[in-house]
């Protein structure tokens, strides 16, 4: 049966919960809009599946309001055919939420036959192919989702994900204690294992950063890591990249190979897929997709400009890391700076471009010398371009540390280790002073990407996340 | 499938410009056709502008662009400064106008402001 799974983001179930919450333990009821991300293939059990992302929570209006218990809610559909209006003009799927204040896990006959009714009135307006979802709010806190995509049976989905600060997934299909991973369980208690387990993560880059995050998402046990970069390990990375061999630059084996074959040695239950090819090709964007966090191990700033976009249209967060490591100018050896910066890009904080950690003028070279080298090499001698600069120091201590700090990250946002509740949206830590603090930037308000809600949560969209691609 | 953005194509369907979206290799861009050159200064009327645009568009800025037929000032009957590179795109071979773009402001420019600048550099052109 075809897989499907809903990420809610923080702030719509925050809403969902005032507007269904009733003092006398009613039942509630909102509309949602969701944007819908289709997978052609699961990179690792490679069936298609969808996945459902909040983009808008909808009160019912006052004025449709019928009649509630503790047994029943039940409302005017004036409003309903609105809702199906605009999920029709927008690309969006239109979805009902109500709740089971009393905890019944489940949904009710009288559930199956309301939807029913509703997925007809849905499907009878908006055509062939209309899809609609339901959630259900199990007592306070507990989501869980179907679909209907015909009036026989609906898809049960078998997660409902909600990230804001943190990832929160409550699944049907949980995974059983790891041996393996035991005395990390006496650390953070057995449930962070099990969450652990259930993930999805992408390393994009996998050079002196992203071999150490990779080595350490597999002794965490993480389940599914999928591995993407487009070089071969040469010479000059082996005094930084985790796994690479002597061997492999001799025979300039891609990185993502190294990787793959590292974790599979290990022999700890990861699934490791591994891509070589730009971020950005259409067969690797399937593979973002299916992913619930993403690791920015790259210097590269026209692919952070990509991922920017993807943690926004997708709710997925992108967990970035940064090395600053600036040589001297008086030619003399030693740094002049040495820094490292973890940034958590998802909406309602700050994106790349607001934070400045993107350059967008040498995004655009590297965009040109990337499709076409050749003028790119004549733009140089004309001076349109400025061209990458000499080798970037690298040191192995440095850029392992920065991958210690942004893995840490990730369970921050799994187990509230720190007291604080969830990741920290940006942390610099001066390599040479031995401090770090946290930065906080604001979304400009005429940012496209964090500055309004238009594309939070969107999804699949025409053209791929409204830029050229 | 389409190539511009949301807000792009809104804006060309508004002001009712015919565009041609071309896609060549990893290079994509917009031929806007039938631009009105300012009067009596080249050999034509109007020009067809292409417009290359990188991958990170709309957050990055396109740089130059380009002009068919190839325009000549009528004042000296000379091509204006830094139009003398010639490139292949689309089956055609466009003078390329080096008119460098840094000033972008993602999320306020689109390509009404390419237009504009195109309006600007064919108008000051010597
Ligand atoms: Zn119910
Ligand atoms: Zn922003």
């Amino acid at each position: 049966m075809k897989r499907s799974d809903i990420t809610l983001h923080a702030r719509h179930r925050d809403k969902l919960q005032a507007l269904l919450a009733h003092p006398r333990g009613h039942e509630g009821a909102a509309y949602m809009l969701l944007g819908k991300s289709e997978i052609a293939q699961d990179p690792w059990d490679l069936e298609p599946r969808t996945r459902y992302t909040s983009y808008e929570v909808i009160a019912i209006p006052q004025e449709d309001r019928v009649d509630a218990s503790d047994k029943h809610v039940t409302w005017n559909t004036n409003s309903f055919a609105q809702l199906c209006r605009r999920a029709k003009e927008e690309g969006l799927v239109p979805a009902i939420v109500h709740s089971h204040p009393g905890g019944f896990d489940g949904f009710s006959e009288q559930d199956d036959r309301n939807e029913c009714d509703l997925f007809t009135m849905a499907r009878n307006r908006n055509g062939e192919g209309t899809r609609l979802v339901s959630v259900v709010q199990v007592g306070d806190s507990l989501y869980r989702a179907r679909v209907w995509e015909d009036d026989m049976t609906p898809l049960h989905c078998h997660r409902v994900t909600t990230i804001g600060t943190r990832i929160e997934i409550q699944s049907t299909d949980a995974p059983p204690p790891s041996e393996t991973l035991a005395r990390q369980a006496l650390a953070f208690g057995p449930e962070v294992n099990g969450l652990l387990k259930q993930l999805s993560v992408a390393v994009v880059g996998c050079g002196g950063t992203g071999s150490p995050v990779v080595q350490l998402l597999a002794r965490l046990g993480v389940g599914h890591i999928l591995v993407i970069d487009d070089d071969v390990v040469e010479h000059s990375n082996l005094n930084r990249l985790y796994g690479a061999t002597r061997k492999d630059a001799d025979h300039a084996v891609p990185k993502v190979d190294v990787m793959a074959r590292e974790v599979t040695m290990m022999g700890l239950d990861i699934e490791i897929q591994s891509v070589s090819g730009w971020v950005d090709a259409p067969d690797i964007r399937d593979a973002l997709k299916s992913c619930d966090i993403i690791f920015g191990c790259t210097d590269d700033h026209s692919g952070r400009l990509y991922l920017n976009r993807i943690a926004h249209f997708y709710l997925i967060p992108v967990i970035d890391v940064g090395l600053v490591l600036m040589p001297r100018d008086d030619g003399e050896p030693g740094l002049l700076e040495m820094a490292a910066r973890v940034s958590v890009l998802f909406p309602t904080s700050a994106c790349h471009g607001c934070r400045g950690t993107v350059d967008r003028v040498r995004a655009r070279e590297e965009d040109l010398e990337r499709l076409d080298p050749a003028e790119y090499e004549r733009q140089k001698t004309e001076a349109y371009v400025r061209g990458a600069g000499n080798p970037a120091p690298a040191v192995v201590t440095f850029t392992s540390e920065a991958a210690t700090m942004a893995v840490n990250e990730l369970l921050a946002g799994l187990v509230d280790f720190r007291g604080s509740g969830g990741w920290t949206w940006q942390r610099y830590r001066k390599l040479d002073k031995g401090f770090e603090r946290s930065q906080a930037a604001q979304p400009r308000s005429d940012c496209p990407v964090c500055g309004s809600e238009e594309y939070w949560g969107l999804g699949d969209v025409d053209p791929f996340l409204d830029r050229i691609g | 499938m389409s190539l511009l953005p949301r807000q792009d194509r809104r804006y060309l369907e508004g002001r009712g410009i015919t565009v041609r979206e071309v896609i060549e290799g990893g290079k994509k861009g917009v031929i806007l056709t039938g631009i009105t050159l300012p009067e009596g200064k080249y050999q034509v009327a109007q020009t067809d502008i292409l417009i290359l645009l990188p991958p990170s568009y709309p957050e990055v800025a396109p740089d130059m662009f380009y002009a068919v037929p190839h325009l000549k000032l009528l004042a000296g009957q000379r091509e204006p400064r830094c139009t003398q590179v010639r490139e292949t795109h689309a089956g055609q071979t466009w003078q390329r106008w080096s008119r460098h773009n840094n000033q972008w402001r993602p999320g306020i420019d689109g390509i009404w402001t390419m237009l504009k600048r195109v309006e600007e550099a064919l108008e000051v052109a010597a």
